[in-house]
């Protein structure tokens, strides 16, 4: 218990005056006689062995966090369609495969791979949100993983295995034809890829418009392609080409606008999922 | 000896048996302020006192070394008090000055747990019961835990300025009802 004297002190602290602090001064000092309830030994090891309980659960689940990314990625890798493995895989092999019989060297033409790869990653990564929003919610439900972490792991598969598969043919073609260079090879479809496919995400999630996120993507790589062939002279149909998504000097551009595209995309599910809560 | 601080940053490197440590050092004093809190409720104080140690164990990765373990334990203790009277004021059911006075003067819940308290002990508790919560926190922590003000502060997370104004209103009223009541 504190001492009179020093009680009083604080009391003239607290209150600013010396009248009411000796007001005060027994019923503070009445305020510390009141008993202390008693810690039996018996409740104190209760805590303790509460206490290693937990600390044993969270070592398992650090544990278990690596392995459970892994489950949420397996889960998914069932629940997207097959058709879009299918589809997507088709498509790049052809492309591949139309390059190495039709490439020709010196010339400005857009290479089939290039062409086709963009845009069937953007279609894949368009239907990860697909309209069947309730299902999904189901599964978010039915899961311990929120939307974002759902949609994040099926980002992840549909995105590497467009990217593994059109780099998988862009090796052959480097391989096979000795006039095509790998690393020019690479960088004219893995920008493009990125970008187009972090746009289609991004309107399928806001717009929750696959078919015209589908339609967008198409639009914007049909427009490039088509009057970069052109070659044209005028400055709206220049413009309209977006030359950028082929420039050298405009690809760090095109990963911060990819980049952005992806982090509204996930703070507008966040969003979302919280106000769903 | 070890101090509170360097026992907790063990345990943020994996020395849980620390842990018992920090229990033996704080539960009994902890749950003496938890008792104080919720007016003299000892079941309460008993399971509000578990659940703080059990939350700063699930959150030590969020106490900051060199800062006070015990100022960041007992910020957990009053979140969870003031989570408590929040919820009660929720429902309707009892208001925080009517909580378990009862308790205390009338039935305590357990045999060991009957506190035998002084006249002027019991009329300043149940004065003490009807001040707003947060008039409430700084009073215990400063004239029961004799706390530095700069300690309460950071319990409170709230300005010293601020706990020195809260200490002056909350006298100022307790002295009011104290005299009411006489």
């Amino acid at each position: 218990m504190t001492a009179p004297n020093h009680l009083l002190t604080m009391l003239i602290e607290d209150t600013g005056s010396d009248e009411a602090a000796e007001a005060l001064i027994s019923a503070m000092q009445a305020l510390q006689q009141w008993p202390n309830p008693p810690a039996s030994n018996t409740e104190i090891q209760k805590l303790l062995h509460q206490l290693s309980n937990e600390s044993l659960a969270s070592t398992t689940g650090q544990r278990l966090n690596s392995r459970w990314v892994w489950l949420i990625l397996q889960s998914q890798l069932r629940i997207i369609r097959k058709e879009l493995w299918a589809a997507s895989a088709l498509v790049i092999l052809l492309g591949t495969l139309v390059t190495f019989v039709s490439y020709q060297p010196n010339t400005d033409t857009f290479a089939p791979l290039v062409i086709f790869a963009p845009v069937m990653a953007a279609i894949g990564v368009a239907l990860l949100y697909d309209a069947e929003y309730e299902t999904q919610l189901e599964i978010e439900d039915a899961t311990p993983a929120g939307i974002l972490l759902i949609l994040l792991a099926r980002l992840l598969l549909i995105f590497s295995f467009n990217l593994v598969m059109t780099l998988g043919g862009s090796i052959l073609l480097a391989l096979t034809r000795s006039e095509i260079s790998l690393g020019p090879l690479i960088l004219a479809w893995l920008l493009p890829m990125t970008f187009l496919s972090s746009i289609a995400f991004l309107m399928s999630v806001v717009l929750r418009n696959t078919p015209f996120s589908i339609a967008t993507s198409l639009v914007i790589w049909s427009a490039h392609v088509l009057l970069t062939q052109a070659k044209p002279t005028q400055a709206i149909i220049y413009a309209l080409s977006m030359p950028g998504l082929r420039e050298a000097s405009t690809r760090p551009f095109l990963l911060v606008a990819a980049a952005l595209a992806l982090l509204t995309t996930f703070l507008f599910l966040e969003k979302s999922d919280r106000e769903l809560a | 000896m070890q101090t509170d601080e360097a026992l907790a940053q063990g345990i943020q490197q994996g020395r849980t048996p620390d842990l018992g440590v920090l229990v033996e050092r704080h539960y009994s004093l902890l749950k003496g302020y938890l008792y104080r809190m919720t007016n003299g409720n000892l079941l309460l104080s008993e399971d509000m006192a578990q659940e703080t140690f059990l939350r700063a164990l699930r959150n030590i990765h969020q106490y900051q070394y060199p800062r006070p373990f015990k100022a960041w334990l007992y910020a957990i203790a009053t979140n969870l008090v003031r989570h408590h009277f929040e919820q009660a004021d929720t429902r309707h059911t009892i208001t925080a000055s009517e909580m378990d006075w009862h308790n205390l003067t009338d039935a305590a819940p357990l045999p060991e747990a009957q506190l035998v308290i002084s006249e002027a002990t019991r009329q300043v508790t149940h004065a003490l019961a009807q001040l707003p919560l947060h008039q409430r926190e700084a009073i215990v922590l400063r004239y029961y835990e004799e706390m530095p003000l700069a300690q309460i502060a950071e319990v409170l997370k709230i300005p010293e300025g601020t706990v020195k104004s809260r200490l002056s209103i909350g006298l100022r009223r307790l002295r009011e009802l104290m005299e009411e009541s006489a």
